[in-house]
């Protein structure tokens, strides 16, 4: 009951305050501007985040860590292939290090080392 | 036990090898975050955070705290040198701090930033150990109905001054409380929303929400900005960080002033350092003989402005660790690193870990020294940092949250979790929702429901207990007065727009 109570209080704050901003003619959040270039960087890094988290479990956390290092760097940031490859790697290797190896936290299944 | 005798108990702790170790790594990554644009201390605890998970429970908290108060020290090197502040409370030090800069006094701007900071972070930890035992034993006396009265003082504090408006503040709140609702009743026993996921009867953990609200938003709004090239600007050649002997005359009122306004505003809930800089920089240019060096290159802004930032940061640990309440996100994170660790932050924790508690107080002294000597001969290496490339820094920030997610629980729900709030956090960001009071609710919100359940349960569901006695009645009176008074000091001005805060702001 406590939860729904809050839930319907957030929920008809929440639209309150969204139609406020409406009816002064402005977006939600004053001044943010919407910039399409910017936010497809953010659509893209996000939706290859999601891949990654989608990749974990099948290819292991070095590997998916590896790939969406790199390939996120190169698409949304633009980053010579090499170099985001080399990052790429260090990340996978600092996560390895942090969490497989030197914390003896069990990774997912199906990892590839 | 005297207090004398109880910080060289805590000294003993602090001093071992290993937490002295941990303490300097605490304090040169806050450094670092503290640099970072796109990373506040708040991301920066709860990406660390299942690094600890593994160390002893003292050692872990000595360094996230060292992360919190060495990320102040940082911020100032960019404002300084760049005017990029890369943690939201240096934006005063900017202002004239890069001033000096411009006239090719970066080295004592520098300097005197590092100097006031360790003196204001230093006399703030000795205000910090002469009020927290007195608090505690009060707070000793404290039934379920004063610590329900002062956690809904928190967070209708942190509602009301975290945001754009209270509306936001409230509705953050609201789906905070919401959250923590989340699981199995822990009076009862009965499941509560778990939508049919076993996962879910354990709660939704803190730690995946911080990361999914602080991290992931803040790294995608750092791109939508626009803001991830890196830092390119000259700043000339550091020499000469020591501050002049006039310097330091101009100097030493404000900072004296600052520190100890910034503490009194750091101990108030929900008020955070940003706030203790803004008004120690506007307190000090009203009492200057020539307020109007003040925007102009005046030292004296940047010792008070530093000196309020830090003096705010132990400020804030008084609540935290006395009543168990945190004023920002960045002591929320800590509350819940603490509980992680099964550490009851309250008054009966200086009773039953006086070795934990005074051992943390003991490392705020020793991280501030090691604060001011990393920050003086290495001031030039820090400020390459800036030169990262954002684009690593995001992936990084990505990673770290997934993989503390999974780190949890050892489970891929967490992770998908991370993804949902994550999403949540930079919708949040993207309406004006400050995240800072979600979180705070979040981590109260056990505590929260038990005390009041537990203050009607003592008194047959008789509610009069929360306002027949007059301490519970004082703090609901003064939580109300929080809540509206904002809403009412607007609408008798007349004006269109709530004061603006820099959202999730409690959050430094």
């Amino acid at each position: 009951m406590l939860g729904v109570a809050m839930l319907l209080a957030a929920a008809y704050l929440g639209s309150r305050s969204l139609l406020l901003e409406w009816q002064r003619g402005a977006r939600p959040g004053a001044g943010a501007v919407w910039r399409p270039a910017r936010s497809r960087r953010v659509l893209v890094l996000y939706g290859l985040f999601v891949v990654y988290v989608l990749a974990m479990p099948i290819v292991g956390f070095p590997v998916a860590t590896f790939a969406f290092a790199a390939a996120g760097m190169r698409a949304t940031f633009g980053m010579p292939i090499w170099r985001s490859a080399f990052y790429g790697a260090l990340l996978a290797l600092l996560v390895q290090g942090l969490f497989g190896v030197g914390l003896g936290v069990p990774l997912p299944a199906g990892r590839l080392w | 036990m005297s207090i004398v005798d109880a910080l060289a108990q805590g000294a003993q702790v602090a001093l071992a090898p290993i937490n002295l170790f941990y303490c300097l790594l605490g304090v040169t990554l806050g450094n670092i975050v503290g640099i970072l644009p796109g990373i506040g201390p708040a991301t920066g605890i709860a990406l660390l955070i299942p690094v600890t998970m593994s160390m002893p429970a003292e050692s872990a908290i000595i360094m996230l705290a060292g992360i919190y108060y060495g990320s102040k020290y940082g911020g100032a090197i960019t404002s300084i040198l760049l005017r990029t502040p890369g943690e939201s409370s240096s934006v005063m030090t900017s202002v004239d701090g890069y001033e000096l800069a411009r006239r090719g006094r970066a080295g004592p701007a520098l300097g005197m930033a590092a100097f006031a900071s360790f003196i204001a972070g230093t006399a703030s930890v000795v205000l910090l150990m002469l009020l927290a035992p007195r608090l505690a034993e009060v707070a000793l006396a404290f039934g379920p109905a004063e610590f329900f009265a002062l956690m809904m003082l928190g967070l209708a504090a942190t509602a009301s001054l975290s945001g754009g408006s209270l509306a936001r503040g409230v509705l953050a709140t609201l789906v905070g409380l919401a959250l923590s609702t989340v699981g199995l009743d822990i009076i009862t026993g009965q499941p509560r929303y778990p939508l049919g996921r076993f996962e879910l009867l354990e709660g939704i953990d803190f730690l995946v929400v911080a990361l999914g609200l602080f991290g992931i938003p803040e790294v995608l709004d750092t791109i939508r900005c626009g803001a991830i090239e890196p830092v390119r600007t000259k700043y000339g050649r550091l020499a000469g960080l020591l501050p002049a002997r006039d310097d330091w005359r101009r100097s030493a009122l404000p900072l004296g002033r600052s520190t100890l306004l910034g503490f009194a505003v750091g101990v108030l809930p929900g008020v955070g350092s940003i706030i203790a800089s803004f008004l120690a920089y506007a307190t000090e240019r009203a009492l200057a003989r020539e307020p109007g060096r003040f925007g102009n290159g005046a030292i004296e802004a940047v010792a008070a402005a530093e000196s309020a930032d830090n003096a705010a940061v132990n400020g804030s640990l008084v609540p935290l660790l006395t009543l168990g309440i945190p004023g920002s996100a960045s002591t929320a994170i800590l509350t819940g690193a603490l509980l992680m660790f099964g550490l009851t932050p309250g008054p009966l924790l200086f009773e039953t870990n006086p070795d934990f508690v005074w051992g943390l107080i003991a490392s705020l002294y020793i991280g501030n020294v090691l604060l001011l000597l990393l920050n003086i001969p290495l001031i030039g290496l820090f400020v390459q940092i800036t030169r990262l490339p954002f684009a690593l820094i995001a992936v990084l920030v990505f990673v770290l949250s997934a993989v503390g997610a999974f780190a949890v629980h050892n489970n891929i729900f967490h992770v998908w979790l991370l993804v949902i709030f994550g999403a949540l956090g930079y919708a949040m960001r993207w309406a004006g929702l400050p995240p800072a009071p979600l979180i705070l609710a979040l981590v109260l919100g056990n505590a929260l429901e038990q005390n009041f359940r537990r203050a009607l349960a003592i008194t047959d569901g008789d509610y009069s207990v929360f306002v027949s006695r007059p301490l519970p009645a004082a703090l609901l009176l003064l939580a109300v007065l929080f809540a509206i008074g904002p809403a009412i000091l607007q609408r008798h001005r007349g004006r269109g727009e709530a004061p603006e805060a820099v959202p999730g702001e409690a959050g430094a």
